[in-house]
């Protein structure tokens, strides 16, 4: 309740004028945690601060069990990391992929799915192609690149999978 | 076998064998997978291919017995299809490697936007 300084009536918290005769009623004082983090003025002096003997605002640290905040980092919530979080994929993954399906290693490869899709498409065309040559003899020496295809797509998808690795593995060939 | 059969005609006479059982690969393509993982190993550790003309002259070995079995018509031998396969997996996976570097560099030369 706000009592007016003129003629003694209660008033409604939060009204300006008093309903009775009309006198500008004093500010309601704000309560004591509003009080407390915004009047610094009105701050207790902090002279039992031993590291703060003049008084005034002294920035606490954080509690020991809080993370260092990095600015730029993603900060992500303890119960949300897994252990392989932004570890980046061993290129023997792909690599090995891409030996048995050429191409199809670039599939763990960021942005380059597509290229190993065409890749794969690209040897299976090969490979029907020189199925059907081979019954005019020249299809036998297509197929003796075939393993040549799968080892360099290995060493292909090892390089790829190295250079997205933000330098923890380096490239072997395809740099 | 099946996973051989993708590259390899599998003819037991050309075939390794191991206690009475064909191997998935015939002796040539072996050659080719072992001289191709020698080559992917040479890489890891130096880093480099092999030299251009070495690569050409020692690769063209197995085209060569290729045809000279053609033409002859003789059965050839099987260590001799095994080194010409493993001198093949070595020097034109290093081809194919250069060939395809090469071309990637051709590409994305043409994909950028010349400077004015």
């Amino acid at each position: 309740m706000a009592t007016c300084a003129s003629c003694g009536t209660n008033n409604v918290d939060g009204t300006k004028f008093c309903v009775s005769c009309g006198a500008t009623l004093a500010p309601a004082p704000a309560p004591e945690s509003w009080r407390v983090s915004g009047d610094l003025n009105n701050q207790p002096p902090a002279a039992a601060d031993p590291y703060n003997p003049a008084g005034g605002y002294t920035p606490q640290p954080p509690p020991p069990n809080y993370p260092a905040y990095n600015a730029g980092q993603n900060m992500t919530p303890g119960y949300q990391q897994t252990p392989s979080a932004n570890q980046p994929m061993h290129p023997i993954v792909p690599a090995l992929v891409s030996f048995f399906f050429p191409g199809l290693g670039l599939l763990f490869v960021p942005n380059k799915a597509g290229l190993g899709i065409g890749i794969f498409a690209a040897t299976i065309g090969y490979a029907i192609v020189a199925t059907i040559l081979t019954f005019v003899v020249v299809g036998i020496c297509l197929f003796i690149a075939m393993p040549i295809i799968n080892i360099v797509a290995a060493i292909h998808s090892w390089d790829e999978a190295a250079k997205n690795s933000n330098g923890q593995f380096q490239p072997i060939y395809f740099k | 076998m099946w996973a051989g059969g993708w590259w390899c005609h599998q003819l037991p006479a050309r075939s390794p064998h191991l206690w009475g059982a064909q191997l998935p690969l015939c002796w040539r393509c072996a050659g080719i997978l072992l001289g191709s993982v020698a080559l992917f190993g040479w890489l890891l550790w130096k880093k480099r291919v092999p030299p251009l003309r070495m690569s050409l002259a020692l690769a063209l070995l197995l085209p060569l017995d290729v045809l000279h079995a053609v033409v002859t018509g003789g059965q050839g031998d099987n260590a001799r299809r095994l080194l010409t396969g493993a001198l093949w997996g070595i020097f034109g996976t290093s081809l194919c490697l250069r060939f395809v570097k090469h071309a990637a560099g051709r590409l994305s030369a043409s994909n950028t936007p010349a400077r004015t």
